[in-house]
């Protein structure tokens, strides 16, 4: 990724009170006309994909669930029967690429995405990241949408006030602690203490094919996650042949299932 | 709110937290965030939902801090557990539904997390009381998608494991399989992705494992309980593994709760003590499945050690499980060795009958017979029929110190057969009337005994290191628990917004009028006191007083009108009203306590019409329809003072524990009788007229902490509150108040020995007759227990709790050779017989000595045959008796200390005796003079009641006088001080009341009933019937007539008898599944078992039994399998469970 794109420095919204940055290329030509990027995002979108669960269950019987493959049948989720992207290959590709860029152009410590199909609420991507020495937690939503930039962050600001109401808190610290077990999360750096942080930050990655400067969006940014503006923000990947971008993508995908 | 929660926010994150102190600090401050907006009793004033956030993560980050640390529980840690369970209960309780029924989403996920924690704590009532919370909410979903069903049996499932309603978690958890898999075909329709079937995976795993758990405490099998445990494990790991954070939470934390669950389940610990079957069983009965902290410290400190059991010292807060320590103490005891017995004593009638209630209920079980005796230190005939009954081998008998010391004076050898005696209420040692009777029967028995162990329960006593010493410090164990099962907030009334109004002329210059706004000053349990923590709720009552100028300066003129402390209580009980519970208001004079009643303008629930509408009928047909209190009980609304008939009273502390009543104001009195937890303490004023030392005085701390323990009621409410109305206003006066009261510091409640004054007399004078009475039977009591000599009576005193706390060995040693030579001059002077005869009285040697004098001469009339063949004995043998008595000093105490002649009693006593109704006694005592023109009905019933305990007690030492006299006693004049305790007509009456009746019209009933289908009128025989009578009360009180339900609750417990499962043996053909659900099934005649896969796996060897049990049907039946299955070896065993 940062082989290719780069962020632009962020620019405060005063509506909302939020700081907003968008990707751009380096080269200037859209991503799109970056084959190597498309290539990459094409193998880290499959790889994410054949990372879902299959095995034993505890409790069903008689259920089997099939192992990842590299086959049409076990990517059916992704491609219509005429090898055309669904909106699930939306999710799957934005959630991956919104990943990749906290990792790769943001300077997080540590960042992590969702399972396939994930059933957590109200994040995609949970990223760690120091603020003047301490740690905190950054909840990440992307959001894939042509025409409806502004019912999309609405969505979106919803979920992140649930959660900054405590809704989800149990399932966030329980992935949290995850992280912490299993090593993914730095030395030092204590999931409690980021969970109990009343700084916690709040992003929405959006891709979108929207003049969005010509849009009020996120205007209830600072009403549903109050306290410093550093809390909120925005990342707007704007993608220009919006249908092409996305066929070509799955193409390189399909190109590879037998 | 708002504003402690924004402090909150500013204080440092826990990142910065690094100490303890600080932590702890922290957590008591967000308690009081919590307490002031649960106690705001401003009905405007919404919760502002917005402020959760703060709590919700505050509580996640305790939660976590604590579980981290769960291995080493302490205080502090607890404290955090049981603040994050506060929190999340209040937030869960806060915010609307909005249809969620997901457990993982608020508010249920609230709840439910608050239940977790709180099953981590001591506080497990609490999260009795959240998972049935849960359970209601879950109730009222019917989801429509076989998904949902599915997750609603899952939640249901756990919601009823925390809830402790195993039967029905393990009920709901054998649907979950045929749930999961009408939820996998509906997965199928719609090409569910892994990750949605590993989800429904984990959720009937874990559902499964809840259940699993659920039947293992059920009936019983750790085994069962570990499987579960493992089970939630592997889910959660599971969990982890797959990503699906909810699931793995729970599973983790539900592993942690059934870790707890196991550690104190009451099959585990008690079968491991030898504790008979019967007993567990019992306890099963009750939904007593896991032992509380206190009783499993109570078992660690050698309560049930086979050998050579402790002394035990056990102090612990009301509701906290005593009684369950004591039942322990004696089934342990009684095991030990089956030919002692046991003994209960508690310090007033009413906690004889609701102890011997409890006893009963639970150790007929396993063999042990349950005697009450509820009586004085009367004697009667009666005697030697008590000591036999007492002495029965494996037999408890339940009663008051006075009695066990006149059993003590009688019969001393037959306590060397005593196995355990248990004295509850220890604390009232310090008691100024009878402190010094207990603490010299203690020491008697720990000094002559030596085999005895005794076990002191007390629930406010601080000086455990005192008692360890004066019992032996090597023999003795304390078990101390300062947390009630609910927890408990306090706090007291406070004035603010005081505005003065303009002057105003009146007499002797010019007054103001001065109102003010009342609002109260709350704190949170002792520990939270210790930081200082104070939350201010305003304006929950109003008041105003007048100041008066003098010279320029104003000053609060006492004697002008001013709104009172029972006004201001009265206030605070109409808004406590409004929330749901049940409130008790304590105020100082019985007239105080109806006059706040009549003014009580509250909004009591219309419900509970039944009850109110039987307690009405029973106060009209006991004082009259007319009485206001046949009203006020309609309305939901009581009160409740000595001047109430007995029967009246227990039916109104009936009422008040079954709700019907949910407003009681009471004088002090009831702290004595009462053992029903209210939500609510009021408490209107800290001073009382004292009548023994006829001054006015402040209540002591002890009494205050007794009738505060009263507020919570365990697995009703998760808080009960105490409120303590000052006498003044006065800021001076609240803040003493709350200093003496609220913040009670341990040497307020040291218990202290009341030998000292005895001492003090026994310095001033060899000559018995010179010392008060009560010192001088303290003395004889000594005596009876052959302590006479110097030697003993040293032996005795260095082994008082007094020469514990006064370390003075030569005033320990000066004192015994002064009572040697007091004793020694008393034999010299009265005779070694009327010495002897007094110390089996209980009464002073100068009483004893005028009774000889007076009943000497007249010995012909008291004996058989009797001289009274022909006229009522009533008019021949009570003038006598009455006239001795009236001349004892000890006697002539209430109404009965009236001048005039002893024949202006004759007449009323008489009609108490012929059991006439008190509105007949008052009428006849105006008559005579015996009370005055303006008594009215309480007077007569304070009357009777003076008559019932002293004369009883005179009588009864006639008694002793005239058997020392001549032989062949009148029976009616042997049974005549039972006769006068308890106003009864007849004998079989009396022993009725003796047993436990409390009400005489009810006693003289059943006597009627019982003469009819006894052998002979023996104690005995009464005894047994009594016993035998629960299947035909309905015979002799309609259903719709109190009495019944009142005797029902004083002598049997109305706890459903079904068993919840049958165990039965089963030989396996496999080695089967711990804990998995099996199927039964008609096979060829046999009854064989099948998994759940429907492979035959073994047979029931009893079939029959397991018909009777599912009533011929094996359709709702399903049977699980226990541990050691298999091989087809016969020995295992299975729990059969009729599925709803």
């Amino acid at each position: 990724m940062d082989k290719h794109c780069r962020l632009t420095d962020e620019r405060i919204v005063d509506l909302g009170d939020y700081t907003e940055a968008m990707v751009y290329t380096i080269s200037g030509v859209e991503l799109l006309d970056h084959a190597e990027f498309m290539e990459e995002l094409a193998l880290r979108i499959m790889s994410r994909y054949e990372s879902q669960n299959y095995g034993d269950f505890l409790v069903l019987e008689d259920v089997t669930v099939e192992a990842p493959e590299r086959t049409k049948q076990f990517y059916r989720r992704l491609f219509t029967q005429n090898g055309m992207p669904t909106a699930d290959f939306t999710t799957e590709a934005s959630e991956t690429l919104c990943l990749w860029i906290e990792q790769a152009l943001c300077p997080t410590i540590c960042a992590e995405g969702n399972p396939p199909h994930s059933a957590d609420p109200a994040w995609d991507v949970l990223s760690i990241f120091l603020d003047r020495g301490t740690p905190r937690l950054r909840v990440v939503q992307v959001k894939a949408t042509q025409h409806s930039l502004q019912d999309n962050c609405n969505i979106a600001l919803t979920g992140f006030k649930r959660v900054e109401d405590g809704h989800y808190a149990p399932q966030l610290l329980a992935k949290l602690r995850s992280m912490q077990r299993s090593g993914r999360l730095p030395d030092g750096v204590s999931a409690r203490d980021l969970m109990y942080d009343g700084r916690k930050a709040y992003r929405i990655t959006v891709m979108h094919n929207q003049d969005h400067q010509q849009l009020r969006m996120l205007t209830t940014y600072n009403q549903k996650i109050p306290g410093h503006r550093d809390r909120r923000s925005a990342h707007l990947v704007y993608v220009n042949r919006w249908s092409d971008f996305w066929k070509a993508l799955a193409g390189a995908i399909y190109a590879k299932l037998t | 709110m708002r504003s402690l929660l924004n402090d909150l926010r500013q204080t440092p994150t826990p990142l910065a937290l690094t100490s303890r102190d600080k932590l702890v600090r922290q957590i008591k401050r967000a308690h009081v965030a919590l307490l002031q907006s649960a106690l705001s009793v401003h009905p405007a004033e919404e919760p502002n939902t917005a402020e959760e956030q703060g709590l919700r993560e505050y509580a996640l980050w305790l939660e976590d801090a604590a579980l981290d640390r769960l291995s080493e529980l302490d205080r502090e840690i607890e404290s955090a557990l049981n603040l994050s369970a506060t929190i999340n209960e209040f937030v869960g309780s806060l915010g609307p539904f909005n249809n969620a029924n997901s457990i993982f989403h608020p508010p249920l996920a609230d709840l439910l997390r608050s239940a977790i924690l709180a099953s981590l704590t001591s506080y497990k009532a609490q999260s009795c009381l959240t998972g049935r919370r849960v359970r209601a909410r879950l109730d009222q979903w019917q989801p429509a998608s076989r998904l949902d069903r599915l997750h609603r049996a899952v939640s249901l499932t756990v919601a009823d494991l925390l809830g402790r309603d195993y039967q029905a978690s393990f009920t709901m958890s054998t649907q979950l399989r045929a749930l999961a898999s009408a939820a996998v075909l509906e997965l199928g329709e719609h090409d569910a992705t892994g990750l949605e079937y590993v989800e429904l995976d984990l959720a009937a795993a874990i559902g499964i494992a809840a259940g699993t758990a659920a039947v293992g405490m059920l009936v019983g099998d750790m085994a069962v309980v570990l499987k579960a445990r493992e089970l939630f494990s592997q889910t959660a790991d599971k969990a982890r593994r797959d990503g699906d954070n909810q699931w793995h939470w729970l599973g983790e934390r539900l592993r942690a709760v059934t870790s707890t669950m196991h550690a104190s389940s009451t099959h585990r610990v008690l079968k491991e003590h030898g504790i008979p079957d019967e007993f567990i069983r019992v306890l099963e009965r009750d939904g007593v499945f896991e032992l509380w902290k206190p009783q499993l410290d109570a078992i660690h400190a050698g309560l049930l050690d086979p050998t050579d059991p402790p002394h035990l010292v056990v102090t612990l807060p009301p509701g906290a499980g005593k009684t369950l320590i004591a039942e322990l103490a004696i089934v342990s005891g009684l095991q030990r060795d089956p030919s002692t017995f046991a003994m209960y004593i508690a310090p007033s009638r009413a906690l004889v009958n609701q102890v011997s209630v409890d006893l009963r209920d639970r150790l007929r079980a396993c063999g042990i017979q349950v005697h009450t005796i509820l009586a004085g230190a009367e004697q009667s005939t009666l005697l030697g029929a008590e000591l036999e009954l007492l002495s029965q081998h494996g037999a408890v008998t339940v009663t008051t110190p006075e009695k066990l010391d006149a059993y003590y004076r009688n019969a001393q050898s037959i306590f060397d057969n005593s196995s355990v005696i248990i004295f509850d209420e220890v604390h009232k040692i310090e008691d100024s009337t009878r402190g010094a009777t207990i603490e010299s029967l203690i020491t008697r028995l720990i000094s002559l005994q030596p085999k005895i162990r005794l076990v002191l329960l007390s629930g406010v006593l601080s000086n455990h290191d005192e008692l360890l010493e004066w019992l032996g410090r090597e023999r003795t164990r304390v078990v101390v628990a300062q947390r009630r099962p609910t927890r408990q907030v306090r706090g007291v009334a406070v004035a603010h917004a005081i505005e003065r109004g303009a002057p105003r002329p009146a007499k002797n210059g010019l007054l103001r009028r001065v109102r003010f706004s009342g609002g109260l000053s709350m704190v949170h349990e002792n520990q939270d006191i210790d930081y200082g923590v104070v939350v201010q709720i305003p304006s929950i009552f109003s008041g105003f007083y007048n100041e008066r100028l003098y010279g320029r300066v104003w000053r609060r003129d006492a004697s002008a009108a001013h709104s009172t402390t029972n006004d201001h209580a009265v206030t605070i009980a109409e808004r406590l009203a409004i929330s749901p519970g049940t409130t008790l208001v304590f105020v100082q004079t019985p007239d105080f306590a109806e006059s706040c009643c009549r003014r009580f303008r509250g909004h009591i629930p219309t419900m509970h019409a039944r009850g109110r509408d039987l307690l009405s009928k029973f106060v009209a047909s006991e004082l009259g329809r007319q009485h206001e209190l046949v009203g006020l009980c309609g309305r939901g609304i009581a009160f409740h003072h000595a001047k109430l008939p007995t029967s009246v009273q227990r039916a109104v502390e009936l009422g008040l524990e079954r709700g019907w009543v949910q407003v009681v104001f009471a004088t002090p009195t009831l702290r004595e009788g009462l053992n029903t937890p209210v939500t609510n303490v009021v408490l209107a004023g800290y001073s009382y007229w004292d009548s023994g030392k006829e001054e006015r005085a402040h209540i002591r701390e002890t009494d205050f902490e007794n009738l505060a323990g009263r507020a919570g009621r365990p697995l009703r409410e998760p808080e009960g509150r105490v409120i303590l109305v000052p006498d003044s206003m006065a800021q001076a006066s609240v803040v003493t108040a709350a200093k003496k009261y609220l913040l009670v510091g341990e040497e307020a409640l040291r218990v202290r020995s009341q030998f000292s004054e005895l001492g003090e007399w026994i310095n001033r004078s060899d000559d018995i007759f010179r010392m008060p009475e009560d010192h001088q039977s303290t003395l004889l009591g000594l005596v009876a227990a052959g302590l006479d000599g110097e030697d003993s009576l040293r032996g005795f005193f260095q082994q008082t709790l007094w020469a514990v706390q006064d370390s003075d060995g030569d005033k320990t040693r000066d004192i015994s050779t002064r009572c040697a030579k007091v004793i020694a001059a008393a034999r010299e002077s009265a005779g070694p017989d009327r010495v002897a005869v007094a110390s089996r009285t209980g009464l002073s040697l100068t009483s004893v000595r005028l009774l000889f004098e007076r009943l000497s001469p007249e010995t012909n009339v008291f004996q058989t045959p009797s001289s009274f063949d022909e006229r009522d004995p009533v008019d021949v043998v009570v003038p006598l008796l009455l006239n001795a008595s009236l001349e004892l000093k000890e006697i002539r105490k209430g109404s009965l200390a009236k001048d005039g002649p002893p024949g202006m009693h004759l007449l009323p006593i008489k009609h108490w005796l012929r059991g006439s109704q008190y509105q007949v006694i008052l009428g006849s005592a105006i008559e005579t003079g015996a009370l005055p023109r303006s008594a009215d009905l309480g007077d007569a019933v304070r009357y009777c009641s003076d008559v019932s305990v002293w004369l009883s007690w005179s009588f009864g030492a006639c008694l002793t006088v005239l058997e020392s006299l001549v032989s062949d006693i009148d029976s009616w004049v042997g049974s005549s001080p039972l006769l006068v305790r308890y106003g009864v007509t007849t004998r079989l009456a009396a022993y009725m009341c003796l047993l436990g009746v409390a009400d005489r019209s009810t006693a003289q009933t059943l006597a009627d009933f019982c003469r009819l289908s006894i052998r002979d009128e023996s104690f005995s025989e009464v005894q047994r019937w009594i016993s035998e009578s629960e299947t035909i009360i309905d015979d002799i009180f309609p259903e719709n007539d109190l009495r019944n339900e009142l005797f029902r609750s004083q002598m049997f417990k109305q706890r459903s008898r079904v068993p919840p499962y049958l165990l039965v043996e089963a030989r396996y053909f496999t080695v089967t599944e711990t804990g998995g659900v099996q199927q039964l099934a008609i096979d060829q005649g046999a009854l064989v078992i099948r998994d759940r896969k429907g492979r035959l796996v073994g047979e029931v060897v009893q079939p029959q039994s397991v018909f009777d049990f599912c009533h011929g049907s094996l359709d709702a039946a399903v049977g699980v399998a226990l541990p050691n299955g298999g091989n087809g070896a016969a020995g295992s065993q299975m729990a059969i469970f009729r599925i709803a």
